[in-house]
């Protein structure tokens, strides 16, 4: 291939897309817009406000250090595991660890930071390139499995793995043990610090409860929220968080001093119970039934949890299986499950409950999928056999744009 | 002073019609690059605009009696890269999820072969061939684009040339277009 051969190709290719029709739009609508003559004084006005709240915090900061439990309620570890901290070929050498099934998990950090984990392998979005960097390369044998994946901080991320707890404190860039327990499932941490985590030995739940930390994971201690079993833990401040268990809903308005009960599920039998709450008052609460009947049941409350309206029923999307709530709103909500043969459904409730709407993806997932949304952000990974499919969507998934990653060597068993 | 010259003066005190008069005939040349650099029209409108205001805020660094198209062409070029460097899911697009309907679904193979070579180039490599080859911009302004001088933006592209010469399914291409 020669010059003039090349040229004709790019311009076989490219000539054929249609003209850019107003190449000054936003020029126009910025020069369009009203002077700010005000922007001065409002950036004053905001750096006296900034500096008040400065002076706030540091008079806070003393208050809070001169209280007799420095302003922490702190609880002395109880049966807790020895803080070690294992780098990824240490992983390697650690005792062999119960395989399981490798699943897809998805963690959103914003729109150029983004986690996918296969199996016990962990990928990043690149963003320098076109690729998902595997960032960390799970253990040697690949019989472990990340089973939740989580943002902390722009910094800081937390994953949870059938061999212990990994941490990462370089914006997902790289990653270590810090503990090594391998009953841990669901986490959700409020800091880099202090965190909760679902622990048991029964893969099916019926033995899970809560683990505290307040060193970053090297240490746990048992934290009773008095709902036994307990599925499902968020934190949404300070002062509030929801629990969930096959029994029910439980609350804490006072920082975790009380736990209350909020909702009962009623007769199950139920497992794998889960909230979702966008603030303090809006939020939704499903089960699923371990047996056809009773079917899976959603609830919603938008007054923080003193009143729950049930929106199980016919709506329901029937014969899902593997579905994870995911809250994107006050009153909207999205599921990606599978269908009998496999195919991925993305199911979205929009308008309080009146409405289901279930579209296939186009995508098939022998070993699961899950979802994960940040404002209009949404990231699907999907794993069939040794592949997993990466799919993003920037408009709250109504376009979705894909990768197909390569995924045996992490799922050869 | 010349008719653009009275434009850039002009646009340089916020007069918005000037630089509209000013920049209006690099703006097809800004969306191809865009488009081939790119892939997508979407993205290329995206980086076009955004370029546009870029230029129109920054004119008044613009240094009079230089030529305008490089100097725009850059910050084109630079868009491009940011586009493709911020987002992570702005970088695993299939074709026929970005486009804008037919033009883009009804490619030949061939045309398929370019966009699948030329994406698996580096951008400065690719930003090379798209200026030299698809913009016809003499290895002077290509130069003042990509940086450097026109001795040694010649024999990059030269370079980047070669190597897709090598490249099998690109080979094949060109010779369905010649037939």
């Amino acid at each position: 291939m020669d010059e003039r051969e090349l040229r004709q190709l790019l311009h076989s290719a490219y000539d054929r897309v249609p003209p850019l029709r107003d190449p000054f739009r936003r020029v126009r609508e910025y020069s369009d817009q009203p002077r700010a003559r005000w922007r001065p004084a409002m950036a004053a006005a905001l750096a006296c406000v900034m500096g008040l709240f400065t002076a706030a915090a540091v008079l806070l900061v003393r208050d809070v250090r001169s209280a007799p439990n420095a302003g922490i309620d702190y609880r002395p570890p109880v049966a807790a595991t020895v803080p070690v901290v294992y780098t990824p070929r240490a992983v390697a050498q650690t005792a062999s660890v119960v395989s399981e099934p490798p699943t897809p998990r998805v963690a959103v950090l914003s729109d150029q930071v983004a986690l996918v984990s296969v199996g016990d392998s962990i990928l990043r979005a690149s963003d320098t390139d076109r690729t998902w960097l595997t960032v960390y390369p799970g253990r040697q044998d690949h019989a472990g499995n990340v089973r939740d994946l989580e943002w902390v901080t722009r910094d800081v991320a937390f994953a949870t793995s059938n061999y212990g707890l990994l941490r990462s404190d370089d914006g997902g860039g790289s990653w270590r043990l810090v503990n090594a327990r391998p009953d841990l499932w669901r986490l959700d941490f409020v800091s880099s610090g202090e965190g909760y985590v679902v622990a048991g030995t029964d893969t099916q739940g019926s033995d899970w409860h809560l683990l505290r930390t307040n060193d970053g994971g090297a240490t746990f201690t048992a934290y009773s929220v008095r709902l036994q079993p307990v599925t499902w833990v968020q934190w949404v401040s300070d002062k509030h968080a929801w629990a969930a268990g096959p029994e029910g809903v439980v609350a804490t308005t006072d920082g975790g001093e009380h736990w209350q009960a909020q909702l009962a599920f009623g007769k199950g039998p139920f497992s794998d119970a889960q909230v979702g709450f966008v603030d303090t008052g809006h939020g939704f609460a499903y089960v699923r039934g371990t047996t056809s009947q009773p079917g899976p049941k959603l609830y919603q409350t938008s007054d923080g949890g003193r009143h729950w309206r049930g929106l199980a029923g016919p709506d329901m999307p029937p014969g899902l299986r593997d579905d994870q709530l995911v809250v994107t709103g006050p009153s909207s909500l999205e599921m990606v499950t599978q269908s009998a043969a496999d195919r991925v459904v993305r199911c979205t409730l929009s308008d309080a409950g009146t409405g289901w709407s279930c579209v296939p993806v186009g995508l098939t997932a022998q070993l699961g999928a899950r979802e994960a949304a940040r404002g209009p952000i949404r990231l699907l990974a999907a794993l069939r056999g040794d592949q997993v499919v990466i799919a993003a969507s920037t408009d709250g998934g109504t376009t979705w744009s894909r990768v197909e990653v390569d995924a045996s060597p992490w799922t050869r068993r | 002073m010349t008719l653009s010259e009275g434009l850039l003066e002009r646009a340089k005190g916020g007069d918005r019609l000037a630089f509209e008069g000013l920049f209006t005939p690099y703006a097809a040349d800004a969306f191809r690059l865009a488009v081939a650099m790119l892939q997508c029209r979407e993205d290329a409108e995206d980086a076009v605009q955004n370029a546009m205001l870029k230029a129109w805020r920054r004119l008044a660094t613009f240094r009079t009696g230089c030529d305008v198209r490089p100097w725009f062409l850059t910050i084109v070029a630079n868009e491009c890269r940011s586009l493709r460097r911020g987002r992570w899911w702005s970088v695993v697009r299939l074709a026929d999820l970005c486009g804008d309907g037919a033009s883009w679904r009804d490619s030949l193979p061939q045309e398929i072969d370019l966009r699948r070579a030329l994406t698996r180039l580096p951008q400065d490599q690719r930003l090379l061939l798209v200026l030299r080859y698809y913009l016809d911009l003499p290895f002077a302004e290509v130069a003042a684009i990509v940086g450097g001088s026109p001795e040694a933006a010649k024999s990059r592209t030269f370079r980047v040339l070669r190597k897709l010469r090598r490249s099998g399914e690109l080979v094949e291409a060109a010779a369905e277009v010649q037939a």
